[in-house]
């Protein structure tokens, strides 16, 4: 008695349609094919059944509410579903839209029993306004076909085979076809495949039916992969009076922020970035990111970043609340942990603080690496990164072209210039708006420069670069 | 006399004093002329420039590029124009050393150079500040010496002004002579004195790349790529 599945048949009803269980007909249809979905009691009384056509069920209930599906919140009620049931066991699985393994041979002795744990399971999800089934059985798979079958039980692997002959063998999903063949063989419940040897029954029927009830029966294993609850920072202050200024506020954000470095360090993770949410009175709130050039949980990089942030942030309006949240966490590389950094990491913590410091004060679009793309326009040859490229680039195969290059080409009089190289031509970029037909010349002016000149198609001289 | 004077050992004799710690420039003809045979390793190089477009970058780019090969960071704070990566590369600079800070105001053009000097993780510091002050280039010549970074300074001259005192360690003034050509005066230099100017071959432009001759016709702009940059060859 290994496994738990918790099949919640109603969970995203019960999630999202507070009205679900009140004696209104309610029902919910699937996005792509306006078929019902779930219905309550109060509409299956009038007759709407599971996979009846939006119409009929109209006629049948002209009152009914429906709601259509949606499948992100589908997940997220699935979510909290296994943050509920994740107080009893480690290793949660979810499975498809509406079901929870749960690993309970670890936790019997702690929670007394596999009975006591499906009780207060039970309760648990009863006392958040679901309804579920509950199986347990030695096996995963074994304990979700039981549950699925609506068979409120718990058995070991001998009780298992005979629960299964409870169960017709249309429960298992399998398609029509395969289905009439083993109808016609005489078989009626799943109890009669499993006792079949399964080479034969790979051989003659199905493949993958065949591992499915090994796994069921627990010939081959199987294991739901684990679950994660994600993690979310989030704090949050009303304050009393509107502020025009953040300044008296530091205070608060600091603890604030404060908060968040101890979040991170108590699970070992670090983050880039943190939100930072200003509620106004009359406007929509804005949003700054606070972000730090490198993944972080040190309260003084943190802090810092906050004030420089702080400093450079002016408010549209006054405002009225704050808040600071943050999704995205990263785990902390083990390097911090090493006692004696080698130069290389020291290297590298000081680089991302000069990154932090000057993307601080100057703004993070201030701050940028150099990347070549492989446009032959010279415009578009360089491209400003936040990172540095990966690996060394060389430019393909690209112009003669100056250190200096103008933000846009200037218009020039050609007569003041001395032509001393070229022409080069760059016929370029007919795949999109910007294309380049262009002579590029060398060619120096009375002050003894030297410039870096076109003429355009229409014979239009333009400067568009030094070399310095 | 002056033997007596030797004796006593009142006599500072230039060549007793450990040279100063240099990057070599990658041409002759200006390490010859500078103290330490190169550019001050740690310290302030002020390059005074008429105009853009002599070669005042171009000077440089043997010492970047051998400086790219560093783990560290090449820092351009302010630049005037656009950096165009490919010819830098071409020049044999690795751009993935190279951060661009380009600040808004002069004052955080300063105080990004001074954070770079500070941070460690700068090989070279490159800024064009529209103004710097006698005492604002002190501070810099101080983060420079006690971090040990080079630091370049690149001044746009106005006409007269140069002959102000400066704290750097060095002081180069540029001026163009032909299209190849510069002459270059050291107006300051450590443990030397101010000396004569002198003219320096100074390619800015791989020019022998373009095919020589001011007829438009059609050129092959797929052939040419490979080395730019500078040679004093």
């Amino acid at each position: 008695m290994n496994w738990l599945y918790a099949h919640l048949p109603h969970l995203y009803a019960e999630t999202w349609l507070p009205q679900f269980h009140t004696g209104e007909p309610v029902a919910l249809i699937r996005d792509h094919n306006h078929l019902i979905e779930d219905a309550n009691d109060a509409a299956k009384a009038c007759g709407v059944d599971v996979d009846m056509s939006l119409n009929t069920a109209f006629c049948l209930c002209p009152g009914l509410q429906v709601t259509p599906r949606d499948p992100c919140r589908q997940q997220r009620a699935l979510e909290r579903a296994a943050v509920i049931a994740s107080r009893y066991s480690a290793w949660l699985g979810l499975d498809a839209a509406d079901g929870l393994y749960l690993e309970i041979a670890s936790m019997k002795r702690l929670l007394g029993g596999v009975a006591q744990i499906q009780h207060r399971l039970q309760l648990a999800l009863q006392q958040m306004g679901y309804s579920a089934v509950i199986a347990v059985a030695p096996q995963p798979k074994a304990a979700r076909l039981l549950a699925r079958a609506g068979q409120h039980r718990c058995c070991d692997q001998e009780q298992l085979i005979q629960a299964l002959a409870d169960i017709p063998f249309t429960a298992l999903g399998i398609e029509a076809k395969t289905e009439l063949r083993l109808a016609k063989l005489g078989l009626a419940t799943v109890q009669d495949l499993v006792q079949l040897p399964s080479g034969d029954l790979s051989y003659r029927v199905d493949a993958e039916l065949t591992l499915y009830l090994d796994q069921i029966s627990g010939r081959k294993p199987w294991l739901p992969p684990p679950f994660k609850a994600a993690e979310r920072f989030h704090w949050y202050m009303d304050l009393e009076q509107e502020f025009e200024s953040l300044e008296p506020l530091r205070f608060y954000l600091a603890q604030g922020v404060g908060q968040f470095c101890r979040f991170l360090q108590k699970r070992c993770l670090a983050a880039q970035v943190l939100r930072l949410k200003l509620q106004h009175r009359h406007r929509a709130p804005s949003c700054v990111d606070i972000k730090l050039a490198n993944i972080d949980n040190r309260p003084e990089s943190w802090q810092y970043m906050l004030n420089s942030t702080v400093n450079r942030l002016e408010l549209a309006a006054p405002i009225t609340a704050m808040q600071l949240s943050a999704a995205l966490f990263e785990p902390l590389d083990d390097r911090d942990l090493h006692l004696f950094n080698n130069v290389s990491q020291e290297c590298d913590q000081k680089k991302t603080q000069l990154l932090n410091r000057l993307s601080a004060r100057l703004g993070i679009h201030n701050v940028h690496f150099l990347q070549i793309s492989t446009d032959p326009r010279p415009e578009f040859q360089t491209i400003c990164a936040s990172q540095p490229a990966a690996q060394a680039q060389r430019p393909a195969a690209a112009l003669v072209a100056p250190l200096w290059l103008l933000p846009q080409p200037q218009p020039v009089a050609i007569d003041r210039y001395i032509i001393q190289r070229g022409p080069v031509r760059l016929t370029s970029g007919w795949w999109d708006r910007n294309a380049a037909h262009r002579d590029y010349y060398v060619a120096g002016d009375s002050g003894l420069t030297t410039q870096w000149l076109f003429r355009d198609s229409d014979g239009t001289w333009y400067q568009h670069g030094w070399f310095a | 006399m002056l033997d007596q004077l030797f004796d006593r050992g009142q006599v500072w004799q230039r060549h007793q004093y450990s040279s100063p710690p240099a990057i070599d420039t990658g041409f002759a003809t200006l390490n010859q002329h500078l103290p330490g045979a190169g550019w001050p390793a740690a310290g302030v190089t002020e390059i005074l420039y008429p105009q853009h477009g002599i070669g005042e970058l171009s000077l440089l780019l043997p010492s970047l590029a051998k400086l790219s090969q560093r783990e560290l960071w090449i820092i351009w704070v302010g630049p005037p124009w656009r950096l165009n990566a490919p010819a830098l590369a071409a020049a044999g600079v690795d751009v993935r050393r190279i951060l661009v800070v380009s600040p808004a105001q002069n004052t955080g053009i300063l105080w990004a150079l001074e954070e770079g000097l500070k941070s460690g993780a700068a090989s070279a510091v490159l800024g064009w500040p529209q103004q710097a002050s006698s005492t604002q280039v002190r501070r810099l010549q101080i983060c420079a010496a006690q971090h040990e970074v080079p630091c370049f300074v690149f001044r746009h001259q106005r006409p007269g002004g140069q002959n102000q005192q400066t704290p750097s360690a060095l002081r180069l003034q540029l001026k163009p002579l032909s299209t190849d050509r510069v002459e270059i005066r050291i107006l300051k230099q450590r443990r030397g004195w101010p000396a004569a100017p002198f003219p320096f071959t100074l390619q800015r432009c791989p020019a022998f790349r373009y095919p020589a001759g001011s007829t438009p016709s059609t050129g092959d702009a797929g052939r040419a790529g490979g080395l730019g940059g500078s040679g004093n060859k």
